[in-house]
């Protein structure tokens, strides 16, 4: 109990199955007071499972979820989702469609209508929704919907809010925008959230923590940039952003050897064993290049990416992708000599 | 320029049809301001408050006991978790075979004084309760009637309901849940007023039905609306009485449904479906409270009207089997054939139409030939009579101011009125499944094949038809049934000694002799039960 008691969430170990089939898998998550912690993974590994676990709606096979140090959910016994006092944004938004805006943000609110409505515009307001109270919800945009969701959701003051893949349904442009809103209010009102995605570049402007699932696990917890340095599965290195697979042999605890690139050096030792065959993984950004007559590689593409360009690059039988500042100017056809710039080692089994 | 005329040739068409199919309407209301109004003002003067009264208190208690079968048990099959469930959903559509006549017959029989019923309560209480010196529910009543149309009709309302919960999905009422509502403050707020769009429109539908109901109304000998239709036109008559009359039934209707839409306002219901649903548990005593509730539905709305007219079937078995019922028999499945074939092809030219331009304009007839949708048969039968009349008298006084001989009721006498009536009421089954298979075909199709130098008609014939056959035949099958078994539009319009087999059943029971006719009615129950079956398959694909 003290354990989770230091926790806004805490979720202890919980397994779920669905139909015969293991959807969580012993998972274990803390959210700290006032944090927004973001749920990574591919789809199918297990998310929006989570998050239904948590809100009361699915009931445990193993384990435990806490708010606040109080018990919600274990293998026994299951406070009903009404009496938990979480809040919960679906990916469609679930905005009642015969409610008006106003309507939908005091569906939940226990006080008198007048009270109630009061709190509402406040929320609306917040929202910057100001003076839509009477629109329904198919008169909305995506982006104002998603608003008038979370004005719901943050009515009845809760603990802890459940997003579900809040921002894929909102146009690109609008979704830097509508993060950083939300993330503010969030912060303001001092909400623990979790939040569900796929996409990393919305983890990252979102998230103070993130944690990756996989197989219905929490493999990995940390900041975005130690989960993208330091990833620990090679899914998760990938999910992370792009990057270089290749083939080498570990020669000590700082240094690999590839065919075609040489000796490669780590900043931190990596613990694998000496002499191991093994697959290292380099992020465009961790290798560079220059023009040199008698050097190993050849450069075959370049695709301009608004701050850099991004090269392809053939050395031997490997194609390499390698970010190149704007000031080289180096073009397709030139023969290059490749450099490995100092990183800590992303080296992986098979 | 070629195309824009090849498209408004289509229109033009789908106008012309389907103006043909209004024109019992317009008919109908022509008619209805008419002055010969002798008969209506005697009936108004004595006993048309009284059938307004009967009509009402019918057509309330129908949607009543309607509601009190169909809501509970759709929630219970598609929110709950108990033993059977998948069976009872389908089998609870059963009742839906079964004619409002046959088992008001059957059920009188039971529950009369003279029934086994009453007879073996008095064998029970011996010699001491003297003839009607004890109490008992007389089922000859309007209450009995509505009674004996809900338990046949409420399946729409609990196919239509279930369908409505299934699709709101688990989402909606998950937030709620979340908000700090409990299960049955969500069900209230939430699932409820979500599906008032369906209730209502399975109520106004099964009110339209409870409305046009002639034989069982007639048999237990409530006067309502549509008795007074019947006695005005085929008593005495008065084709301008019934239409008033008629005009009165389909004007409540109408304003019903206006009223539902008025209500709605700026809301929305639609809510695309989400959220896997997660069935709620029931336990032991409650899994026994659903399946008796769902299990008394079935036997009281089916299986015992069906095994007592196996019964009277086996008892009268030599009786049953008389050449008439061959011929009815065939003159029933040649009417139906028909109207399924004609039903269903002008369903392909209304959703077709409206494929080849997205201009208002071009929906329209399919919206208009939807219209008979919610229109009592009786009235539509009228309507359908008076137009007819009309256009027979003039050509008949057309050719005899040209000196020819008149050709008298060339159409009324015929099975023409009938068939006609029959594509007027059953287009909007046709137009709702072929517009549902249309909808499957991605419109790229059609505008690949017109890059690849197809006209409209070529790319409906060698894209869509080939496509939408399984649409094609399931659309002719339910227009078939349905034609098996109308009989309000058929005892009105039939001509002078055919029958089909709905009159033909009806016959018997009116002379209270459905055991001569048990088997007839169960090739009905029959007819009847393949759309259900259909249905269900259907209603298999979906959670």
């Amino acid at each position: 109990m003290n354990e989770t008691a230091k926790y806004a969430l805490s979720v202890d170990a919980i397994s779920i199955n669905y139909e015969h089939k293991k959807v969580l898998n012993q998972l274990s998550l803390n959210v700290s007071d006032n944090e927004i912690l973001c749920l990574l993974g591919q789809s199918g590994s297990g998310k929006t499972t989570v998050l239904k676990a948590i809100a009361g709606l699915l009931p445990l096979q193993q384990g435990s979820i806490s708010v606040g140090g109080q018990r919600l959910s274990s293998v026994k016994t299951i406070v009903p989702p009404d009496k938990r006092g979480i809040g919960i944004i679906f990916q469609d938004y679930a905005l009642f469609p015969h409610l008006s805006v106003l309507d939908n943000i005091c569906f939940g609110i226990k006080e008198t209508k007048q009270q109630a409505e009061f709190a509402a515009k406040a929320l609306l307001e917040l929202v910057k929704m100001e003076g839509y109270g009477s629109a329904f919800p198919h008169e909305l945009s995506g982006g104002q919907q998603q608003r008038v969701a979370i004005a719901r959701a943050l009515a009845i003051k809760p603990k802890v809010l459940l997003l579900d893949e809040p921002f894929s349904n909102v146009d690109h442009h609008l979704r830097q925008q509508l993060m950083a809103d939300i993330r503010q209010i969030l912060k303001q009102r001092s909400v623990a959230a979790i939040f569900v995605t796929h996409n990393k570049a919305e983890a990252f402007v979102f998230a103070d923590k993130l944690a990756f699932m996989e197989a219905g696990k929490v493999v990995q917890t940390g900041t975005a940039q130690s989960l993208y340095l330091q990833p620990c599965s090679a899914a998760l290195a990938e999910s992370m952003g792009e990057g270089n697979w290749l083939n080498v042999v570990v020669v000590d605890q700082y240094r690999t050897l590839s065919n075609d690139l040489g000796e490669i050096t780590s900043t931190e030792p990596h613990g694998i064993d000496v002499g191991q065959n093994v697959r290292q993984f380099i992020r465009p950004n961790q290798l560079s290049f220059a023009i040199d007559g008698s050097g190993q590689g050849k450069m075959i593409d370049q695709v301009f990416n608004g701050d850099h360009h991004i090269c392809t690059i053939v050395v031997g039988q490997m194609i390499l992708i390698i970010n190149q500042p704007l000031s080289q100017k180096i073009s397709v056809g030139a023969q290059v000599s490749i450099t490995v710039l100092a990183h800590t080692a992303m080296l992986f089994d098979g | 320029m070629q195309t824009m005329n090849q498209i408004r040739a289509w229109v033009l068409i789908s106008w012309i049809v389907s103006l043909c199919l209004v024109i019992p309407v317009i008919a109908l209301l022509l008619q209805s301001f008419a002055t010969d109004t002798a008969l209506f003002k005697h009936l108004w003067a004595t006993v048309l408050t009284d059938y307004v009264i009967n009509t009402v208190q019918l057509v309330l208690l129908v949607l009543l006991f309607a509601a009190i079968f169909a809501l509970p048990s759709a929630w219970l099959i598609a929110m709950c978790e108990f033993r059977w469930r998948k069976q009872f959903q389908w089998l609870l559509m059963l009742p839906l075979a079964m004619p409002a006549y046959v088992v008001a017959y059957i059920y009188t029989d039971l529950f009369d004084f003279s029934g086994p019923i009453q007879r073996s309560m008095r064998a029970l209480f011996q010699a001491n309760t003297p003839v009607g010196e004890y109490w008992f529910f007389e089922i000859r009543h309007v209450g009995g009637a509505a009674l004996m149309l809900a338990l046949v009709l409420y399946p729409y309302l609990y196919l239509i309901a279930r369908t409505a919960f299934l699709e709101q999905g688990a989402n909606l009422f998950q937030v709620s849940r979340t908000l700090g509502l409990s299960p049955w403050q969500s069900f209230k707020r939430v699932a409820l007023p979500l599906c008032r769009p369906a209730i209502v429109v399975g109520l106004i539908f099964i009110g339209a039905e409870a409305l046009g109901d002639f034989a069982t109304v007639h048999y237990f000998a409530v006067n309502t609306l549509t008795t007074a239709v019947y006695d005005s036109w085929l008593g005495h008559g008065s084709l301008s009485a019934a239409a008033k009359i008629s005009m009165l039934m389909l004007v409540s209707v109408m304003g019903l449904l206006a009223i539902e839409r008025w209500q709605r306002g700026r809301q929305r219901f639609y809510h695309k479906s989400s959220g896997h649903i997660i069935r709620f548990k029931l336990n032991k005593q409650q899994s026994m409270a659903a399946i008796t509730w769902c299990l008394f539905l079935l036997m009281a709305g089916f299986i015992i009207p069906v095994l007592i007219l196996m019964d009277y079937a086996v008892n009268y078995f030599s009786a049953g089997w008389q050449d008439k019922l061959w011929q009815v028999l065939l003159q029933s499945i040649c009417l139906a054939l028909v109207a399924a074939v004609i039903t269903t092809m002008m369903a392909i030219l209304f959703v077709y139409t409206t494929r080849l331009s997205s201009k208002c304009s071009t929906h329209i007839p399919l919206r208009i030939s939807m219209m008979s949708y919610v229109m009592p048969s009786t009235v539509l039968a009228i309507g359908v009579l008076i137009s007819i009349t009309f256009f027979e008298t003039s050509i008949n006084d057309w050719l005899v101011n040209l000196g020819y001989p008149p050709p008298g009721l060339f159409l009324s006498g015929t099975v023409f009125a009938l068939i006609f009536a029959f594509v007027v009421r059953f287009q909007a089954v046709a137009n709702g499944t072929i517009e549902a298979s249309f909808l499957n075909i991605s419109p790229s199709l059609d505008m690949a094949s017109k890059t690849l130098g197809k006209s409209n008609l070529q790319t409906l014939f060698s894209v869509h038809i080939p496509l939408i056959k399984k649409g094609i035949f399931t659309a002719m099958l339910l227009v078939f049934i349905e034609g098996m078994k109308e009989l309000p539009a058929a005892l009105l319009l039939r001509p002078f000694n055919f029958d089909t087999l709905a009159t033909y059943v009806y016959q018997f029971v009116s002379d209270e002799q459905l055991e001569q006719a048990a088997v007839a009615a169960i090739l009905i129950v029959l007819a009847g039960l393949i759309p259900v079956i259909r249905l269900t398959q259907t209603g298999k694909t979906s959670p």
